[in-house]
C-alpha cells in the first residue's frame, strides 16, 4: 500500500466523529507534512463527512497545508514595517522568479512561497526568511542575489 | 397548525407558526431583499440583506427570525435601507458593476435588489474595486461557474448537500479568497459533481449560468425518458424548439438528456438494403417491404424485441401485432437484459410482477437492504431517497463487492465475491430462522413452502457461506440481526443482481428475506427492483414477454389464450415464445429466420458468448427501428426511423407502478414516425384489423379493458396527474397475496455460483461498473455527456498491482476465456484483492466482449505490454 494511506490506516482508528475533524487533520499533517487529496478522501470516508467539506475546513485554516512543502520555504514578511518598506514589490519579484504564487510549491518540490505576519526583526525590514535563515534589508535586486546563493548551494550539494 | 397574527408594514397579516418573518412577508407579496434565502433550503443568514425593523427590537434578520404573534414589522426604514445599501455597494464593488454584459441580466436577483434600493452604481465606485478578474470555471459542458459574479450566498452548496446529498462543492478558503469549488479546487468537471444543474437553477446571480440559455416562452409537462423513477419533466419551449427542462429534482439526464432529440445524426427517412447498401425509400415502400416479408414466415420463425423505452400503448400494440398478426409469442423487451427476471420472480412469489411499495415510503424505513445497485449512477432519484432515509436514521445494509458513493451512509457493507449473492442471502436467512428472528405469525399465515425453504437453508451453514462469499461469518450474522430487528425494512436491488446468470435465484433469495421478516404488505417495507429503462415496468406490464399476455397473464394459463382470442377476434399461438437471450441459439440453428428489433442493439448489449454477430449474419430478414443507426443496424435489411420521447403521446409506468402521461411537444424529426404509428401501418398493410386506433388514448382504453391492474386508467384522469396501478394501491398485498392460495411463495434454493471461476490461467475476477451517470436511452448522443464521460479504466487493488508489477495509468491487456481488450490501469484501494473493476460510462459496456453469458463478471488475467 501507498505510504500516506498506510499512515491514515494507523491514525484514523483513534478518531470517529465529525468533531474530530480538526485534530485528525492536525495529526495527519504532522506525520505526512501536508494533506494530499487522497488523505482528505480517506478522512472523509472514515469520519463520514463529505470530502468537499473536509477540504473546505482544511482550506479555511492557515495551519493546514494542501500542498507539500518545498525544500526551501521562502517566507516574505508582510508585517507593517516590511510592508511600508516594499514587501509587496519583493513578493512580486520572487513570484516572477519562481513562477509561484503565494502559498504554492514548485512541482520539483524545490521552493514553497509563503507570506508571514511579523518575523520580529522590523529593524531589518523588509525581510525574507528562507527556512530558518533571515535575510534583511531586501530589495527587488537583492532578491536575485538570494537565488544565486541557492543555485550555488544546489550545485555543491 | 397554529395561526398567528402580526402587523406587517401597517397591515394585519396571518401566518402559520414556524414561518420566518421573511416567509410571511414573501407570502403576503411584500418583497424583502434577500440572496441566501431559498424556499427549499434551510435558512443560512449569510447575505444579511434581509434585515427588517422589528418594533421594540430594532433590525433583525428576517430569514432567521421566527414570526411571533403580535410582532410589528417594518420591511423598509431608513435604518435597514442604509444597512442593505452598504452591503449591496460592497457586492457591486466586488465585480457587479457591469450587468449588461452578464449572462444573468434581467433574471438576476441582485439587479432586482439594486432597483429596489435605487443603489447608485457610481456611488459604489468610490469603494476600492476588486483587482483583476478571476478565472471562471468553464469546464462543465452545460454550465459555467464564474467566481467574479458569485456573491457567496451558498445556495448552490446547500442545494448540492441539503437537497441532493451529492456534496460536490463547498465554499473553500477564507475571507477575501473564498470561493465555490469542489474538492481540491479542481475544475468542476473533474469533481464528483454529477452535472444535474440543480445548483444553477437556484443561483440568484451570474455565479452559475447555463452555457446555452434561451428563455422558454411556454412549458409542457411530460416524463423523463431515462430511468424508471419517472421524474416529472417540464420542458420549456421557444416557438417550436425545446430549450430547457425543469423538475422537482432532476439528474443530469433529466435536465440535459433531451438534447439527443436534436442530434444531427437522427435517422430521418426509411432505408432499405439494395445491393448491399442502405438507401432511402418512401414510407409506402418501406411498409410494403416489411409487410410482404413478415407474411412469409410462420410464427415460430419470427421474433420481435421491443425497447423498454416504448410507451405502454406502443408496447401493447407490438405484442398484439406479434401475437395476433405474426402468430408468435416470440415477443420480448429489452428489460430482459436487466430486470425481466425480477418481475417474473415477483410474479411467481406474490402474484404481481412489480415493486410492492412506492419509493416515497423509503423515508420511514427502519432498515434498507440494497443489493447490487449502483443507485447513484443508475437511479439518482432513488439514491437521494435512500440517502435521506439513512440520514434520518434508517440502517442501510449494502451488499456489493465494490464500494461506491454510499459508503458514508452505510451501516454495514458486505462485499461478497461477485456472483455469490445467493449464498450470502441464504446465509442471512439461515441465521434469521435459526435465531428465531423471523416473523412466525406472518410466515405461518401468509406464506407457503416454509418447510421446504427451511430444508434448503440447512445447506448454508455460516462456515460454508463465509468460504463461498468471503464475507466473515460475524458480518453475516450481524446483517441478519439488523435486518430482522429493524422494522419496517425495505429491499432494493438492481442489475448487479439480475445481470448475473443466476440473478433470478438472487431475487428469490431477497424475496425470501422480506417474507421471512414479514416485510411485505406494509408501508415503508417491501421489495423494490430498481428497473433501468424508463418504461421497463410498462413494457412488461403490457405483455412484451414471451411467457405472458398483458398483465402477467401466462400464455399457458387456463382460459387466458381464449380470453385474448375473443378480445382480438383471431386465433393465437398456444406455445410460449423465446426470450431475447434465447433467440441467438435459435437463429444459429435455423429455427428463427426473421427478426424485428425496435430500439435494441444486441450486438453491444449482449455478452460475447451469445454469438450475436454470427446470428445477425444468418438472418434472412432483419428490420431495425430506432432513432439512430448503431452497430446492429449495419446488418439490417430495412431501417425504420422512429420518433423520440418528445415527439409522441403516450404513457410510461415507473418502477413503482405510477402511470404518467408522456406528451408530444414537437414534431418528429424528418420523416420519422412514432413506433405506434409505424406498427399501425404495417398491421394495416398485412390486412389486420384491431389496429385502427385514432390515438394512443384509444389504445389505453383497450388496455384498461384487458389488463386487470390497468382497469380504470384513462387519459382524462391522467391529465390530472399520475395514477398508480392497481386501483391506486401504493402498498400491495396488504391483506392477501394475488395468488390462487392467497399466500406468498417462499423459494428453497441451491447455490449455483458464478458462471466463471478464477483459476491458474485466469486468476482474477473482473466486474464491470458504470462510473458516470450519463448513460441509457440516447445519452451518448448528447455532446455534453460525451465530454463529461471519464473514459474507461480498470481499477486494480494495491495488492494485485504490486503482485503484477503494474503502475498507475499503465495500459494493459485484459484477457478472458472469451476475448480481450486494452485498457489503462488505476490503482486504488477500492476493489478487494483478486477483483478488478472495469469502469465504463455512456451506453456501451466494453466488458461484454470479455464475457460469455454472465453480463457482469468473468475470470481474466492481466498481461503487460512489453
Ligand atoms: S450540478 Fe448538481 S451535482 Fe454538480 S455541483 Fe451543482 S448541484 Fe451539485
Ligand atoms: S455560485 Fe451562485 S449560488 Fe453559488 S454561492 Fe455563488 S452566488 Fe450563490
Ligand atoms: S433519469 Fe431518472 S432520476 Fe434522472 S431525471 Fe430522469 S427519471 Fe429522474
Ligand atoms: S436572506 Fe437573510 S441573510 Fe440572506
Amino acid at each position: 500500500m501507498d505510504e500516506e494511506l498506510a499512515i491514515c490506516k494507523k491514525v484514523l482508528p483513534f478518531y470517529s466523529t465529525r468533531h474530530h475533524l480538526i485534530p485528525v487533520l492536525q495529526e495527519l499533517q504532522s506525520k505526512i507534512g501536508y494533506l494530499p487529496e487522497k488523505v482528505i478522501v480517506e478522512v472523509s470516508r472514515h469520519l463520514r463527512v463529505p470530502a468537499s467539506d473536509v477540504y473546505a475546513v482544511a482550506s479555511f485554516y492557515d495551519q493546514f497545508r494542501l500542498q507539500p512543502l518545498g525544500r526551501k520555504r521562502i517566507a516574505v514578511c508582510r508585517g507593517t514595517a516590511c510592508h511600508v518598506r516594499g514587501a509587496p514589490q519583493i513578493l512580486k519579484r520572487i513570484e516572477a522568479m519562481t513562477n509561484l504564487k503565494e502559498g504554492e510549491t514548485s512541482p520539483d518540490l524545490e521552493y514553497t512561497l509563503e507570506t508571514v505576519g511579523c518575523i520580529g526583526c522590523c529593524a531589518l525590514a523588509p525581510c525574507v526568511r528562507v527556512n530558518k535563515e533571515v535575510f534583511g534589508e531586501m530589495s527587488p535586486e537583492r532578491v536575485a542575489e538570494l537565488f544565486d546563493v541557492f543555485g550555488e548551494e544546489d550545485g555543491n550539494a | 397548525m397554529e395561526r398567528i397574527d402580526l402587523l406587517l408594514d401597517g397591515k394585519q397579516v396571518t401566518a402559520r407558526s414556524g414561518m420566518t418573518i421573511l416567509e410571511v412577508a414573501l407570502e403576503n407579496k411584500v418583497y424583502v431583499p434577500h440572496l441566501c434565502h431559498h424556499p427549499e433550503l434551510k435558512p443560512a443568514g449569510v447575505c444579511r440583506l434581509c434585515y427588517v425593523e422589528l418594533e421594540g427590537k430594532g433590525p433583525v434578520l428576517s430569514c432567521r427570525t421566527p414570526a411571533e404573534a403580535g410582532m410589528v414589522i417594518k420591511t423598509r426604514s431608513p435604518l435597514v435601507d442604509e444597512i442593505r445599501s452598504g452591503l449591496v455597494e460592497l457586492l457591486i464593488a466586488d465585480r457587479h458593476d457591469d450587468c449588461p454584459s452578464c449572462a444573468k441580466k434581467g433574471r438576476c436577483e441582485l439587479q432586482k435588489i439594486m432597483g429596489y434600493l435605487r443603489v447608485n452604481k457610481k456611488k459604489a465606485r468610490r469603494l476600492r474595486f476588486a483587482e483583476g478578474a478571476l478565472e471562471p470555471d468553464t469546464s462543465n459542458p452545460f454550465f459555467n461557474l464564474d467566481p467574479n459574479k458569485c456573491v457567496l450566498c451558498g445556495r448552490c452548496v446547500r442545494t448540492c448537500s441539503e437537497l441532493l446529498r451529492i456534496n460536490a462543492i463547498a465554499i473553500i478558503g477564507r475571507g477575501y479568497r473564498s470561493k465555490v469549488a469542489p474538492l481540491g479546487a479542481k475544475p468542476i468537471a473533474q469533481s464528483s459533481c454529477e452535472s444535474c444543474g440543480e445548483c444553477v437553477e437556484r443561483c440568484p446571480v451570474g455565479g452559475l449560468v447555463y452555457k446555452e440559455y434561451k428563455r422558454p416562452e411556454k412549458h409542457v409537462l411530460t416524463v423523463c425518458p431515462y430511468c424508471s423513477s419517472g421524474c416529472r419533466l417540464t420542458l420549456g419551449l421557444q416557438k417550436t424548439e425545446i430549450v430547457s427542462a425543469q423538475g422537482e429534482r432532476l439528474c443530469a439526464r433529466g435536465r440535459f438528456g433531451w438534447r439527443y432529440i436534436y442530434a444531427p445524426d437522427r435517422i430521418t427517412a426509411p432505408l432499405a438494403r439494395t445491393e448491399g447498401r442502405l438507401v432511402e425509400v418512401s414510407w409506402e415502400d418501406a411498409i410494403r417491404l416489411a409487410a410482404t416479408h413478415f407474411a412469409r414466415y410462420r410464427g415460430e420463425e419470427i421474433a420481435v424485441v421491443v425497447s423498454a423505452k416504448c410507451t405502454n400503448e406502443e408496447a401493447y400494440l407490438f405484442q398484439k401485432f406479434a401475437r395476433s398478426v405474426l402468430k408468435t409469442n416470440n415477443i420480448d423487451n429489452t428489460a430482459r437484459l436487466s430486470h425481466a427476471a425480477s418481475l417474473e420472480a415477483l410474479w411467481e412469489a406474490t402474484g404481481i410482477g412489480a415493486a410492492t411499495n412506492s419509493l416515497e415510503e423509503l423515508e420511514d424505513a427502519a432498515c434498507i437492504l440494497m443489493v447490487g445497485a449502483n443507485t447513484a449512477r443508475t437511479h439518482p432519484a432513488a439514491a437521494r431517497k435512500v440517502k435521506e432515509a439513512a440520514e434520518k436514521g434508517s440502517r442501510l445494509i449494502i451488499v456489493d463487492p465494490v464500494e461506491n458513493d454510499f459508503r458514508r451512509f452505510a451501516h454495514l457493507w458486505l462485499k461478497p465475491y461477485p456472483g455469490t449473492d445467493v449464498a450470502l442471502l441464504m446465509g442471512i436467512a439461515g441465521v434469521i430462522v435459526e435465531e428465531g428472528l423471523l416473523d412466525l405469525g406472518f410466515v405461518e399465515e401468509r406464506c407457503e413452502n416454509f418447510e421446504e425453504l427451511r430444508g434448503s437453508l440447512a445447506d448454508f451453514p455460516l462456515g460454508r457461506v463465509e468460504r463461498l462469499t468471503g464475507v466473515p461469518r460475524e458480518m453475516v450474522a450481524e446483517a441478519a440481526d439488523v435486518f430482522a430487528r429493524s422494522k419496517p425494512a425495505a429491499v432494493l436491488w438492481s442489475t448487479g443482481v439480475t445481470q448475473y446468470l443466476h440473478g433470478k435465484d438472487t431475487v428469490c433469495a431477497l424475496i425470501n428475506l422480506a417474507l421471512l421478516t414479514g416485510n411485505v404488505g406494509s408501508s415503508s417495507a417491501g421489495l423494490h427492483p430498481l428497473l433501468e429503462q424508463s418504461n421497463a415496468q410498462g413494457a412488461c406490464d403490457m405483455g412484451c414477454l414471451p411467457g405472458f399476455y398483458p398483465g402477467y397473464q401466462p400464455v399457458a394459463g387456463e382460459g387466458v389464450r381464449e380470453k385474448f382470442e375473443a378480445a382480438w377476434k383471431t386465433e393465437l399461438n398456444p406455445e410460449p415464445g423465446l426470450a431475447f437471450t434465447e433467440l441467438w441459439d435459435a437463429i444459429l440453428d435455423g429455427r428463427i429466420k426473421a427478426l424485428y428489433l425496435v430500439g435494441a442493439n444486441p450486438l453491444t448489449e449482449l455478452p460475447g458468448g451469445y454469438r450475436v454477430l454470427e446470428s445477425l449474419e444468418r438472418l434472412e430478414f432483419l428490420v431495425f427501428q430506432d432513432l439512430f443507426l448503431n452497430e446492429t443496424a449495419g446488418h439490417a435489411h430495412l431501417v425504420l426511423p422512429a420518433a423520440g420521447f418528445a415527439e409522441k403521446d403516450g404513457t410510461y409506468t415507473t418502477a413503482d407502478r405510477r402511470v404518467q402521461r408522456l406528451r408530444k411537444v414537437i414534431e418528429p424529426a424528418g420523416r420519422s414516425l412514432p413506433d405506434g404509428e409505424i406498427i399501425r401501418r404495417i398491421a394495416a398493410a398485412m390486412g389486420a384489423t384491431g389496429f385502427d386506433f385514432a390515438n394512443p388514448a384509444g389504445v389505453m382504453e383497450e388496455i384498461a379493458s384487458l389488463v386487470p391492474g390497468y382497469g380504470g386508467i384513462g387519459y382524462e384522469k391522467l391529465a390530472e396527474g399520475a395514477l398508480v396501478w392497481p386501483a391506486g394501491t401504493a402498498v400491495l398485498h396488504k391483506q392477501a397475496f394475488h395468488r390462487l392460495t392467497s399466500k406468498a411463495k417462499l423459494f428453497p434454493l441451491d447455490y449455483q455460483g458464478p458462471e466463471e471461476r478464477p483459476d491458474v490461467e485466469f486468476p482474477l475476477v473482473l466486474v464491470t461498473r458504470r462510473n458516470a451517470p450519463y448513460y441509457g436511452t440516447c445519452a451518448h448522443k448528447v455532446d455534453g455527456f460525451r465530454k463529461l464521460a471519464p473514459g474507461e479504466y480498470l481499477e486494480v487493488s494495491f495488492k494485485d498491482a504490486g503482485d503484477l508489477g503494474l503502475g498507475d495509468g499503465e495500459e494493459v491487456k485484459v484477457i478472458s476465456r472469451q476475448g480481450g481488450l486494452r485498457v489503462a490501469v488505476k490503482v486504488t484501494e477500492d476493489p478487494p484483492p483478486g477483483v478488478v473493476v472495469l469502469n465504463y460510462n455512456l451506453s456501451q459496456d466494453p466488458g461484454k466482449a470479455l464475457m460469455r453469458r454472465e453480463m457482469r463478471a468473468c475470470a481474466v488475467r492481466i498481461e503487460r505490454f512489453l
